[in-house]
């Protein structure tokens, strides 16, 4: 989209409340999350024409969520996806507008993800007959993402000598930032030593290294810069988008290569290609925590630290709030709640507008005291880039590239 | 009979169009065998129709050397399936076979399941009867 770059923004962002109880449906929350963003942005709900989610099958479709918003849609795509959708399908809503199909797109990604549908084989989920790439690993008792990925990590550790100590600062930091932020569902400081100390899931991972599995539902609303100039918030502008990039096999992932090379190693060129800008000028990453080392390789492989230098980048103060470039202001996947990935997309807009909701008295109108201490602020000092790496599996990801 | 995982967990289903028969007929007789392209030469795991190698069509099934090294590991202490909530810890290795092209087997590591793991170990094929079908697992040479 070298061509598209700064042409379409993101406009208005929404979600619900984080929770392991949320006691509603997904349409419930669906409509909730998107009729916040389109206030968010100052649109009248006729002015959004368009609308995507995605889901695996565990979530309402967009024809059913529009219509209870008084939006009549003039195009709509439900897909089947997890962690690597919210970068893609804004790439695709912009092409979808681009196309002269609509004019605005309303991306949502609602989940009962700990009431309904948990991470793994569980549920009605365990009794489904084993087929295709599945008998390969699941008679042999592997098949939640984190058996899936775990692999991936400990060969990583034998490579380049990378410890489940230095991945463990993931936590550390995005705790200290989910602390500042009043909507995350774990506001409590952990530290390395917590980590370490939590029982083992699937070793190389401790409980503390995984994601919040959450109830939550999510939305961004994208259009041209042109409609986005008249709107009410400062537009985030959308310079380069790399989405569903894979590796050479995505099923048998680990049957082929150094299983350490995840999908960032393909999309890197894309879009810093597309954003015409380097892993240097960036300010604020969202790189995707499923788990404390999904972080960490996304992060080398997308070029802010050498490949198997990733240890030392997380580990170096550098991904925390008043390091050089922090990492999921928000506390993401890890500590604010799992969302697919799309809260971390919403955290690195309100980061370009300067109004996270901190706790800083003159948070909306952008008036920060930029004192990251407990309780208190996690704007980044006028942030002028961010980055989303996202991560469905070590074999596919995404990625977008902001300014303001 | 004696099986690293406990029973209950769904049975694998061999795919319906008989790709795979000659890998699960292999295994119930100890034999382990993987996919061989006839035109390039190229070994594949998982069964697939076409080579990835050379986009043949023409592939061939062999029986290989049940011998490998510990590629990567991991050792499960939550379960994710009824049947194995009193399961854990359990270990699953990758298992790199280099008399095949260097492709690479998801199993479990047969033995204590708290013995330390090393990346690099060898390891030998073992098959695990079950009703009707057999796994192939991994025990340290
Ligand atoms: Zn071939």
């Amino acid at each position: 989209m070298a061509n598209l770059k700064d042409k379409y923004c993101i406009v208005g962002v929404g979600e619900t409340e984080f929770s392991k109880n949320s006691g509603r449906t997904t349409k419930a929350m669906a409509v909730e999350a998107v009729r916040k963003a389109i206030l968010d942005a100052g649109l009248k709900a006729s002015d959004v024409d368009g609308m995507m989610s995605y889901q695996n099958g565990d979530s309402t479709f967009a024809p059913f969520v529009g219509p209870d918003l008084g939006i009549r849609l003039n195009f709509y795509m439900d897909v089947v996806g997890g962690g690597s959708s919210t970068e893609a399908l804004i790439g695709l809503a912009i092409g979808a507008i681009e196309a002269g199909m609509c004019k605005t797109v309303a991306l949502f990604r609602s989940m009962n993800g700990y009431t309904e549908f948990r991470i793994g084989g569980t549920g009605a989920r365990s009794a489904a007959p084993v087929r295709g790439a599945d008998l390969a690993q699941v008679p042999f008792g592997m098949r939640s993402a984190g058996q899936n990925f775990a692999m991936t990590f400990m060969r990583h550790m034998y490579d380049y000598g990378t410890t489940s100590e230095q991945v463990a600062h993931v936590k550390q930091a995005h705790s200290r930032h989910a602390v500042n932020n009043p909507k995350a569902f774990e506001k409590k400081r952990v530290t390395v030593q917590d980590v370490l100390h939590s029982r083992w899931i699937c070793e190389p991972l401790h409980l503390l290294d995984c994601c919040l599995e959450t109830d939550n539902a999510t939305c961004v609303i994208v259009t041209s810069a042109e409609r986005a100039r008249d709107l009410k918030q400062r537009p985030a502008y959308i310079m380069g988008v790399a989405g569903r990039v894979s590796k050479p096999r995505v099923d048998y992932h680990w049957a082929h290569g150094p299983i350490s090379r995840v999908a960032g190693y393909y999309a890197k060129d894309i879009v810093f290609g597309q954003a015409g800008i380097t892993p240097e000028d960036v300010d604020i990453t969202g790189s995707y925590d499923a788990f404390t080392f999904t972080t960490m390789l996304q992060l080398e492989e997308y070029g802010f630290c050498k490949k198997g230098e990733g240890g030392h980048y997380v580990s170096s103060g550098i991904i925390e709030l008043g390091g050089k470039r922090p990492n999921n202001t928000s506390g993401g996947h890890l500590c604010e709640g799992y969302t697919h990935g799309m809260a971390m997309v919403v955290e690195n807009v309100r980061q370009l507008r300067g109004t996270v909701d901190d706790t800083c008295p003159g948070a909306a109108e952008g008036k920060h005291t930029y004192d990251y201490s407990p309780g208190k602020c996690r704007q980044v000092k006028d942030p002028e880039i961010t980055m989303n790496l996202g991560w469905a599996m070590p074999a596919t990801g995404s990625a977008l590239i902001m300014r303001k | 009979m004696k099986t690293y995982l406990p029973s209950g967990l769904p049975k694998p289903v061999p795919q319906p169009d008989g790709l795979d028969a000659p890998y699960w007929e292999g295994t119930r007789r100890g034999e382990l065998r993987v996919q061989r392209c006839r035109a390039c030469r190229a070994w594949q795991w998982g069964p697939e129709w076409i080579c990835h190698a050379c986009l043949s069509f023409d592939l061939a099934w062999e029986a290989i050397d049940g011998r490998g090294t510990i590629y990567s590991w991991e050792r499960v202490w939550h379960p994710v399936h009824p049947a194995l909530e009193d399961a854990g810890p359990y270990l699953v290795v990758l298992v790199e076979l280099p008399h095949a092209g260097g492709i690479r087997m998801i199993g479990n590591l047969l033995g204590d399941p708290h013995q330390t793991v090393t990346i690099g170990a060898p390891v030998d094929a073992v098959f695990e009867s079950h009703e009707d079908h057999a796994l192939v697992q991994w025990r340290l040479t």
